[in-house]
């Protein structure tokens, strides 16, 4: 079964976030990695400025199927682990981890409270992968 | 309901992940596509295709009843020959890309596509009785692929037999029911072993023992697509004819008639509409399936297959584009709105290696 980390927040399509402060970092689960299968390409189509929660901030590419990571949060793009360019597999191997993509400033953190705890995470995943 | 294979325990216990794929339950991969990639071009790996259909048509009309459904000559084969050809339909359109293999002067084991096996079923049994009784054995026996540089040193070992004899496109049958085949879809040197069910799981499990990865149907789809070969669904479809699929050399226009030869002798020399080429991505992105081949900025075809190739460490793909643009270098192919370019380049991309 795929790992889910306690202290994390999670959205339905498979986002993890991290909140530090009033920022929050953001990448794919590994759940979503595993589904997706070795990812060969990660691309940030606007990599500054402000997102609207549910907005596209990131391009995966798999060995199988294109994929979005969408703004789990509203707020200003900060930073984007330009690194996954030239190393996009280390979304497989550390998705939580070296695989983060984007650092959010958060315009309104009461989105977070919508966002999903690792236990409704985990019977989320159950639920999909049955 | 889904199908599966002799080898699906071992598949879960060696951990795959499972997809349903043409009704039947198969491995996408065991640990990563790029990984099983690699294993087959650097050593071996071991395939499950159990999921191919398999045919045996005999009796003293055998070859006549075949050579009508197929674009490519029969008769001609010898006893333990491999031939690569197409069933098509009346209008020239592909029904299916088979491997017809000659077991005997009235013998043959036709191995099909997997998602085509239920309609050349329907199809055969529509042209070939009472010439040839044929019978489909898919379901009782199984098929694994051994494909990579060592696939020969493991198959004498598993096998304890020498088939560094074996030709490319040849076919051996080694003790009942066994039959070894020096054939493959990845452009490496291998063998495709048929046998019953219950041979199965040895089999395997002697494969690994010997060295060989297993490996899923996404690196096989990789592996295929670096030598360009077409894959049916994809290249090869009931609309679209072989010399637009660029297989003109399968179909044997001094045969005697077959199902869509009139049909074929007509695009000869009407010539085509469509091309397939394979092009190289000379940007960022990955093509895939469905997306747009254009040049000058006007769409020319669409990506039939498309992929990032684990060897050239780039995106590329198979297309079909208007024939008068099928010379052409320059393309683009629109990912996500934007317009990446590209260049046609001859297939494989990557050098293929098969014992020739």
């Amino acid at each position: 079964m795929a790992t889910v980390i306690d202290d994390l927040k999670y959205t339905p399509s498979h986002e993890w976030v991290r909140v530090e402060g009033d920022e929050a970092v953001v990448g794919i689960t590994d759940f979503a990695q595993e589904q997706l299968t070795d990812i060969v390409y990660v691309d940030y189509p606007n990599p500054d400025g402000d997102v609207a929660k549910g907005a596209e901030c990131a391009v995966i590419e798999s060995c199988k199927i294109a994929a979005d990571l969408y703004a789990p949060v509203s707020g200003t793009v900060i930073a984007v682990n330009a690194g996954l360019q030239d190393v996009p597999g280390d979304v497989n191997t550390d998705p939580f981890g070296k695989g983060w993509m984007v650092r959010i400033k958060l315009s309104d953190p009461s989105e977070l409270d919508a966002l999903m705890d690792a236990a409704a995470y985990r019977s989320h995943m159950e639920s999909e992968s049955a | 309901m889904t199908l599966q294979t002799a080898l699906h325990t071992i598949h879960e216990s060696e951990g795959a992940r499972l997809v349903d794929f043409a009704g039947w339950r198969m491995p996408l991969q065991y640990s990563s596509i790029t990984l099983e990639h690699g294993f087959v071009r650097e050593s071996a790996g071991v395939f499950d295709v159990g999921h191919m259909g398999r045919f045996f048509v005999s009796g003293p009309k055998a070859a006549d009843a075949l050579a009508r459904v197929t674009a490519s000559r029969i008769h001609d084969m010898e006893i333990g020959q491999t031939r690569y050809t197409l069933v098509c339909n009346h209008a020239g359109g592909v029904r299916d890309d088979i491997l017809v293999n000659r077991l005997g002067d009235e013998r043959f084991l036709v191995v099909v596509n997997a998602s085509n096996r239920e309609k050349l079923w329907q199809w055969f049994k529509t042209h070939f009785e009472p010439e040839a009784t044929f019978e489909d054995k898919t379901l009782e026996t199984g098929m694994i692929a051994v494909q990579g540089p060592n696939a020969q040193s493991i198959i004498n070992r598993v096998l304890d037999s020498d088939l560094s004899g074996l030709e490319y496109y040849h076919i051996q049958q080694l003790n009942d029911g066994l039959f070894v085949s020096r054939t493959g879809y990845t452009g490496e040197d291998g063998f495709e072993l048929i046998a019953a069910n219950d041979a199965m799981p040895d089999l395997w499990k002697s494969v690994r023992e010997a060295g060989a990865h297993p490996v899923g149907l996404g690196a096989r789809d990789s592996l295929r697509l670096e030598m360009g070969f077409p894959l049916y669904g994809h290249e090869l479809e009931e609309t679209i004819s072989p010399l637009e699929a660029g297989l003109k050399r399968v179909v044997h226009f001094d045969k005697d008639d077959f199902i869509g030869k009139a049909a074929l002798v007509a695009q000869l020399e009407q010539g085509v509409i469509r091309r397939r080429i394979a092009f190289e991505l000379h940007g960022p992105g990955i093509p895939r399936e469905g997306y747009a081949l254009s040049y000058g900025g006007s769409p020319i075809g669409v990506v039939t297959s498309g992929g990032f190739s684990p060897v050239m460490k780039k995106g590329f793909g198979l297309g079909l584009v208007e024939a008068e643009y099928a010379k052409t270098d320059a393309l683009g192919v629109e990912i996500r709105g934007k317009i990446v370019a590209a260049k046609r380049v001859k297939p494989p991309f990557v050098e293929k290696r098969v014992k020739l």
